[in-house]
Order: C-alpha cells, then structure tokens, then sequence
C-alpha cells in the first residue's frame, strides 16, 4: 500500500520558520543592548568614513568589507548565540513532547491488558507493512484518554495509544480498525518525531521573542529598528501558531486519505458522520487555528477530495509568507558569517531557498489540485492560489528584521514607503507568475499521470519549477534597484548579464518541452502551426538583428555602449516573445508549453546568429561577450516570458482560439513596432548619469574665489556673496560630508523660540541683538553633514547675515553677559520624544573677525547624548554663525577651526 | 432512609458497577480501575494530535451521569463522586459523608439520572436501566 505523504517539505517550512525566528531573536536581542548598538554603529561609521563610496575599485570595495568585519563581529556572535538557543530548544521539544507523554501515560501501562485487541492491531501492522523493529508499540489506556494518538521519541519505535473503549471494540472493524490505520498512517509518514516539535513550537517561540525582547524593553529600545525588529519578531512568532495548526490538519486529513484507499473509507466516514456535530460553527478564525479538522470538514473532505483547502489561497499565502521569511533569513545569516566580500552570491543562495520552499510546498500540492478538480470536471481557478501566494510573499516580507544601517544589502531590503510599494508590486507579480509557471506544468502532468515514468516527470517538473522560481526571485533585487535608482534601465545590461542566475528561467520552457515530447506523437514537440510560426518569426528577427547589428559597434562612450547592447538584447528577445505569441494563439491543449520553448529557441538562434556576426566583425571572443550577446536577450525573455504566463494560462484556460490570420497580423505589427522603436528614435534609456547630491561637490564652489585685492569683510554683501561665502567651507570637509541644503532663512520660523526659560532662547538664537538695532536683511544658511547612520553623526550649518547697518560693538559683551545666566536651559518636546536639554562649557574666544566668541553644550535627550560648538563672528555689517553638533562622537574642532577660517577669509573677496 | 455506605463516592461507584453490568457488561472487568482513574482524572495527554474523534467507555459515561444526578440532588459539590483537581484536594482532607436520603430524594435522584443520561447521549432506554441501578444501589445500602 501507498506509503502516506510525509508532508516533509511542509515540515522544511518549519525550519525555515525556526531559523527566521533565531536571527530575528538575535537581531531583537542586539538592538536592545544600547553599548552594542552604539559601538556597532560606531564601528560601521569609521569604516564608511575610512573607505568611502564609491566602490568602484574592487580593493578599495574590499578594505570596506574587511573593515566592516570587525563591528560585525558584535552582532555576529549575538545572533550565532540566539540560533544556537532556539537550535537547542527546538531539539529539547522534540525530547520533551513525548517525554511528557510518556509520564502522563505510565499509570497506563500494563494497567489494561485486552489481548484480542492486540492480536487485531498486529495484524493490522503486518497488513499495513509494519513488522519487526518498524511495528509500533501499543498501549491501552483508560480515563481521560478519549482519542487514540501516536507519540515517538527519538530513535525509539512510536507508540500508538488506544484508548479503552477502542481496544474492547476490536471486533468492530468500522470503529477498532479504522482508528488503528489512521494512527498507522502516520507512522508509515514517519513524521511523528517531528510532530513532536510542531505539538510545542508555539509555547517555545513566544518565550524566546519575550526573552530576546526584554533587554530592550529595560533599555527603552534606543533605535527605531529595534522596535521594528521587536514587531516583526513577535509576527513570526504568533505566525507560528495558524502555521502548526495548518500543518497538523493536513496531517490529520492526510491520514484519513490513506484510510480511505485502504478500503476503509465508508467505515471512516460512518464514524466522523456519528461524531456529535458542534453547538455552533467555529468561525474562521477558529478554523485557522484549530489543529484537528473538525469532524464535518474531514467527512467533506473524504467525500469531495475536490473541496480541498490543499493549493488554495491559505496554503499558498502560508507557504509565500515561509519562504520569504527563508530568504531574508538565509540572506541574513550568509551576510552575517560570510566572509565579508564574498557574501554578493548571497543574493542568489536566499533566492534558492526561497524558490526551494516554494516549489516543494506548494508544487506537489499544486498538482494534486490541479488532478482533483481536472477529475471532478471542475474549473481551476488558478487565481486563488495565485492570489495566496501574491499575498503571502508581501506578507513575509515585511514581516522580517532589517539591518541597521545604510551599508545593508539585505535582501529586498528596502528604505521608505515607495520603495516598499514597489517591492510589494514586485512580489505580487512574482507569485502569479510562479503560481501561473506551476499550473502550465501541472496541467499536462496531471494528463500523464498513469504514464510510466510519470515520477520521473513529476520529479523534473519540480527541479525545473524550483529553478524557475530561483532566476525569478533573484532578478528581484536587480529590478528592484533599477527602479529606485530612477529606471536607469541600460545599467540591467550590466545588472542581469554579469551573473547567470537569471537564465534559470529557461528551464520552465525545457520543463514545459519535455512534458511535451512525454505526451507522445500526438504531442510532438512542435505541430505544423508552431513550426510555421517559429520559422517565420526566425526570419524576421534574424533580418532584423542583422540590419541592426549593423548600428552597434563598440563605443568608448560607456552610457550609450550599454544602451545599445540593451536594444539589441531587447530586439532579439521580442523576436521570441512574437514567436510566443504566434503559437499560443495555436490550437491544442500544449501550445502554452509550445509556445514557451518556441519563443526560447528562436531567441537563443537569433542571439547566436548576433553573435556570429560580432565574433566576424572586429569584437574578440571572450566569455563575457557570449554573455552579454546571448544569455542577455535569453534573460530578457525569461523575464518577458515569464511576466506572460498568466496570461498564456488564461488564454489557454479559456480555450480561445486566434484564427492564423490575426495571429500572423499580431505578430507582424509587434514586430513592427519593435522595429520602429529600436532602429528609430531609439528606447527611451536613462539619460546621463545625475551626480550624488552632495560628493565633496558643493566644493566646486571653492574654486569661485574672485582673484584680486582683498574687500572690505564688512561691506553688504550680496546674495550671491552670501551663497558664495557659505560654499567656502566645503573643502574644508571630509568627502564623507554631504550638502544638507543651501537656503535663504530669513523669515524662516525658529524652534528656539519654545526654549525654558525664554531669556536663555533669546540668548541662543542672538535675538539680543534687536535690542542694538540689528536687522538682517539678507541671509543664507548652508547645512552639511556626516552621511552614514541616524546613530552617529555630525553636522555643521553655516548661516551669514548680512545687516541693514554695521553690527555695534556691545554685540559681544551682550553675548557674554547672556550665556552667564544661561548656564543650562531645555528645549521641551511632546511626549514620547526627550526634552533636549543643554548644559553649556566654557570656551575661549576665537579671535576671527571685529567680534566673536564661542560658546560650547553638551546635549542631552533621554539616553541620547550630544555635543555642539557655537561659533559667531562679526565684521562690519556682516555676521557669521557656525553650528557644529556631533551626536555620539565628539565635535571635530580642528574641522571647525578650519571652516570658521576659510568662511571668514571668503568675506575678504 | 438511612443508606449504609461510607461515602457518596462509595454510593455512586457501586450505582455505576450495577448499572455498567446492566449496559456494557464486557467493560466490568475494567470498571473498578476505569472508576479509579476516572476519579483521578486530568487533561488527557495528546488531544492536539489525537484521532479527533472522542471514544468513551459506558463506564465513564455512567459514572458521569450518577455523579452530577447525585450533585444535583444533594448539592454536595462541583461532582459527587469527587473528580477533578480541586475535589482530589478536598478529598485528601475529608471524604463526602452521605447525608440521610428521603423518598423524596430517591425519586428525584431518579429523575436527575435519567436527564443526566440522556443529556450524555445515553438512550431513553439505557437511561432508565442507570436510573433504576442507581435505586436498586440504594435501596440495598438502605436496606442492609
């Protein structure tokens, strides 16, 4: 008899859980200790500081990476530690479980001794292929035990227990041997161990987040992403609980199937229909957590295999949100114990986890939906679990930790809302196509089923299904980055050719030709319409590649090298995607699978051909140039291609048929028009690449420096002297600086005015000086600061003022008498925010300009702490201040003293 | 009536042997050890990957009956018989004392049996045999 399914990719799910769990744990657990975080934070700023970006030379890349090693370490052993943890605890339930089952059990054994009862259940084993060492035990037991239920530890046999009032009915096959066969599925899943941990995942996971969870809570979470990761944690853990609950019922109903082909199913189902039915119907809350299916729901099941929750929407939505949960972790956990530098494969590692857990889990079940509605005549609805699984994939992602800073290359790991809404499009879109990709495979396996070698196919279908999902999931990333960095669509030349993960995708057009040539002559690979369609659509990309490989010619100018490679990429891609379309529209149930491996091959020998014709011109023949000449378009139309499965799905689903003539009239007009677009005005590719917003840039303004005599530093200035003068600074910063913004601020509304007590308000924000007739009639204000994270950082804002008559001398002393009743004062905040609160140092006069003083704070909001440098300078009419404010470090003064200087020395010209 | 028997649990274990022979005579060779545990009795280990299906023994379910019938009627406690955690408590510090029974109470017990049978899914005609256990019980503790 049919060993039942031993859900074992579904329990894989559950590791992939685990392990989300342990590094979220670990991440948790980091972001509480306030000392950690700030050193890590500390440590990663000195490394992005020491090696700035960019990153374009690999040693320069390199010495970063090996610098960020060392602040790593801190996280690293914290979450190594939490793994191991969570490792042993789980390891611990799969002890304990049974353990306790055991114990609860001893004032059973031997209690009641019912030996025909024994002598039916070993025959029943003996049937059902459990003899010898594979036999499990048997206990009897007597009150509270009510049902019967199968326990194992570890490398010991299982043990089924009766209860009593089964073991004295063993004459009574439609209740004695129905029971004992469903606890004999179970032991033939050979997954009862591991039941044991699923029995009390809940009750481990929930202590661990509130452990990993209580230094922070202690601490008041310094750090946002603490808390994120806190929320995010305890999502996957109370997550948990409906993913058990799920995995135990289809355990159950797994079972009651195997019952059922062994000729027990009408005994089975007299038993469930004489269960006492419940007072009132669990809602679906109650049914998504409940861990046993309720007794109508299995009779349903047994009698309508075809209303199978199995590959609907929850199961989709379950397996999606478990595998992207994998892949954060496995991206993570790669990230974190790689050597640094070699970690960029990480990328396609997660993918392939991710890509695993989703063709094992839902592939099989896919199929067997698939078998089941086929059987019962029953329309697919392939958009439910498509659906589940769009659902479920946006679920997992932001259900995951981030890394805490802007170095992070974590997977689909993403800043602000846009961004999130684009991966989310993203995500959605990959799950349809998946699901889409799977049912165009299921569909004819569910045809050849009884077909010897059908295993074998079943087997492949998944591999290629798996490989699928890998190049889909790790092109995310890359399209995912193009879309942030403003559809700089020629750099994919670079971004999919440089890595051949992408072309994994072909294996679902090979999948699809091998079920194909499986189906028998009747199949054939290609019939007379296909061949006609892939023959024409051969020759029209052919003669339009070769017209256009007549345009491309290697250009020093990098930007418009990659554009053309990318149109030419596009070109031969559209050549197949036409050839696609040509037989889709064909007839018979395989021309999705036709039209896929078509649309392949044509793509792959107009690339060829493409590439002939370069190795012919005057390009030398190097690997990189195969794969940029073929395995770029060959990407280009997985991508398309895949991107159209649903709708090949749809159309075939709906069995329309487009007659040859207006297929051959689709084709020929999107050949057309990709002519148009390719050989005309061209595609519209990124323009010339923006610089970042602030390199060391804004130092170009140094360079303005008029030549000549030296001016007047107290003359009225301009606006263009005010902007030039607070420019003057810049390079006089490290390129890890950037320009904040450059503003006019006279009228701009001031926060310092809610400072307590309000003199000492007046005294910071100079307002002193209206009382000697001071009036600012043109002011420009420069901000720069430190780029790397929230935690540490420092930043300078440079105002100049210009004034409607020269500043009095008084202006100083006003200062100086102010700040000596102003030792201390608070700017107040809403809770939960801190009161910032200044203490003010001592500080010597800097001896710049008519007049000038400073005056030094140490700041201080909640656990946060800061230091700033306040620098005035007066000439004339014109008045400089300098605010320099350094949170978690120290305020570079050799860095102000230097900018205070070439500021001041810019009023001279 | 003044029933000759030590205790209520007493009363109510002989009532379930007699109406036990009467039901489900192949479990009276298990009925003292089911009526032990069944007085002892705790969450039941495995219930989350259990068949899904309870299987109760006449036993238990007769022990059930006459036990809530006799709380009813006498107001003794949570269950006459003495089941459950709080009762095993009370239990180890003092056993039930039976208190003198009436006619009255008899017919009422009766009555209580029967409902209580029926309510565990015991039929019209297996509840009258437990109800007319439960009397011939104490009627022969009354009359020894």
């Amino acid at each position: 008899m049919t060993r039942p399914r031993p859900l074992g990719w579904l329990h894989l799910l559950l590791a992939g859980v685990l392990l989300g769990i342990a590094l979220v744990a670990g991440n948790v657990y980091f972001y509480g200790d306030g000392d950690a975080v700030t050193r890590y934070a500390v440590g990663i700023t000195v490394c992005e500081r020491k090696f700035p970006p960019p990153y374009d030379d690999a040693e320069h890349g390199y010495a970063y990476l090996r610098c960020l090693a060392r602040p790593e370490q801190v996280r690293k052993d914290i979450v190594l530690t939490a793994a191991v943890a969570v490792a042993v605890a789980f390891g611990c339930l799969l002890v304990l479980v049974p353990l306790i089952d055991r114990l609860r059990l001893r004032r059973h054994r031997g209690r009641y001794v019912v030996e025909p009862a024994t002598a039916r259940f070993g025959q029943l084993c003996e049937r059902h292929g459990l003899t010898g060492s594979s036999r499990p035990g048997l206990l009897v037991a007597g009150p509270p035990v009510r049902q019967a239920f199968t326990t194992a530890t570890p490398g010991r046999r299982p043990l089924i227990v009766l209860p009593l009032a089964v073991a004295l009915a063993h004459a009574d096959p439609g209740r004695f041997d129905v029971v004992v066969e469903h606890e004999i599925a179970h032991v033939r899943a050979r997954d009862v161990v591991w039941v044991n941990g699923l029995r009390g995942l809940a009750l481990l996971t929930l202590p661990v987040m509130v452990a990993a969870t209580a230094p922070g809570v202690l601490n008041g979470f310094d750090s946002r992403p603490g808390v994120a990761a806190a929320l995010r944690g305890l999502g996957i853990a109370l997550a948990v609980v409906p993913l058990t609950a799920y995995l135990l019922r289809l355990r159950e109903r797994e079972a009651d199937r195997y019952v059922a082909a062994a000729g027990r199913g009408a005994a089975l189902s007299r038993l469930l229909a004489q269960a006492p039915p419940a007072a009132r119907r669990p809602g679906p809350l109650r049914r998504a957590l409940a861990r046993h299916p309720a007794p109508a729901d299995r009779l349903a099941a047994l009698s309508r295999p075809e209303a199978s929750a199995e590959g609907g929407f929850g199961h989709a939505a379950l397996v999606g949100a478990v595998a992207m949960i994998t892949a954060t972790a496995v991206d993570d956990l790669f990230l974190t114990f790689s050597r640094f530098g070699t970690a960029s494969d990480s990328r396609v590692i997660a993918a392939a986890a991710a890509s695993a857990m989703l063709s094992g889990g839902l592939g099989p079940s896919l199929l067997r939906r698939c078998r089941r509605l086929r059987d019962a005549g029953l329309p697919r609805r392939w958009w439910r679990p498509a659906a589940g699984l769009a659902t479920g994939l946006v679920l997992g992602r932001y259900l995951l930790p981030t890394r805490p800073t802007q170095l992070s290359t974590t997977f689909l790991n993403l800043p602000g809302w846009s961004g999130a809404v684009v991966m989310a499009v993203l995500l959605a879109v990959s799950g349809a196509v998946l699901v889409s990709a799977a049912a165009l495979l299921a569909e004819p396996l569910a045809g050849l089923r009884h077909r010897p070698g059908s295993g074998w196919l079943r087997v492949m279908s998944l591999l290629a299904l798996g490989a699928t999902g890998t190049g889909l999931i790790w092109t995310l990333p890359v399209l995912d980055g193009v879309v942030r960095n403003d559809l700089r669509l020629a750099s994919l030349a670079w971004g999919l050719s440089n890595r051949p993960w992408p072309l994994l995708a072909l294996a679902l057009p090979l999948g699809l030709l091998l079920l194909v040539i499986a189906a028998g002559p009747a199949g054939g690979v290609l019939d007379a319409a296909a061949r006609r369609a892939v023959a024409a659509g051969s020759a029209i990309g052919a003669t339009a590649v070769v017209a256009h490989s007549t345009v491309v010619r290697f250009t020093t100018d990098y930007e418009r090298w990659l554009q053309l490679e990318q149109e030419r990429a596009w070109l031969c891609a559209i050549a197949g995607l036409a050839v696609l379309l040509g037989v889709a529209a064909g007839r018979g149930d395989a021309s999705p699978a036709r039209a896929l491996t078509g649309g392949a091959l044509v793509t792959i020998v107009v690339s060829a051909v493409q590439l002939g014709a370069e190795i012919r011109g005057d390009r030398p023949v190097r690997w990189f140039l195969v794969r940029l000449t073929v395995g770029l378009p060959v990407t280009w139309y997985c991508v398309a291609a895949l991107l159209l499965t649903p709708v090949l799905l749809w159309w075939a689903g709906r069995r329309v048929r487009v007659p040859v003539r207006h297929a051959a009239a689709i084709t020929a007009a999107i050949t057309a028009m990709a002519g148009v677009v390719m050989l005309g005005p061209g595609v519209p590719t990124a323009g010339p690449e923006r610089k970042p917003a602030a390199r060391p840039g804004p130092v170009a303004t140094a360079t303005s420096i008029p030549a000549g005599p030296p001016a007047d530093p107290g003359r009225p200035l301009t606006e263009a002297d005010l902007r030039r003068i607070v420019a003057a600074a810049v390079p006089a910063l490290p390129s890890y600086w950037r320009l904040k913004a450059v503003e006019n601020t006279v009228d701009e509304p001031d926060d310092t005015t809610r400072i307590v007590p309000p003199e000492c308000g007046d005294v910071y924000r100079l307002a002193f000086l209206d009382d000697l007739g001071v009036r600012p009639v043109r002011q420009f204000r420069g901000s720069y600061g430190t780029d790397v994270t929230h935690l540490v950082s420092s930043s300078l804002t440079i105002t100049a003022n210009t004034t409607a008559a020269p500043i009095p001398a008084g202006a100083e002393a006003a200062a100086m008498a102010g700040w000596k009743r102003c030792r201390s004062f608070v700017l107040p905040a809403a809770p939960p925010a801190h009161d910032l609160k200044f203490r003010l140092v001592d500080r010597p006069d800097p001896g710049f300009g008519t007049q000038s003083w400073t005056v030094a704070f140490d700041l201080s909001s909640g656990p946060a702490r800061a230091t700033q440098v306040v620098v005035v300078v007066i000439h004339g009419r014109n008045m400089l201040t300098f605010q320099m404010t350094g949170v978690l470090e120290s305020v570079d003064e050799a860095l102000l003293t230097e900018a205070v200087a070439r500021t001041v020395d810019a009023l001279s010209h | 009536m003044a029933v000759q028997a030590d205790t209520v649990q007493d009363l109510v274990t002989e009532a379930g042997r007699r109406a036990v022979a009467r039901l489900a005579p192949d479990e009276l060779p298990f009925y003292d050890r089911v009526a032990e545990q069944w007085r002892e009795r705790s969450s039941p280990p495995g219930s989350s990957v259990g068949f899904g299906i309870d299987a109760a023994m006449i036993s238990e379910v007769v022990l059930q009956a006459i036990s809530s019938a006799f709380s009813e009627i006498l107001v003794v406690g949570s269950t006459a018989a003495g089941a459950g955690l709080l009762r095993w408590a009370r239990r180890r510090r003092k056993r039930e004392a039976l208190p003198e029974l009436t006619e009255e109470h008899v017919g009422r017990l009766r009555d209580a049996c029967v409902r209580q049978a029926l309510a565990l899914d015991l039929t019209p005609e297996q509840a009258d045999q437990l109800a007319d256990a439960v009397v011939a019980t104490i009627s022969d503790a009354g009359g020894e």
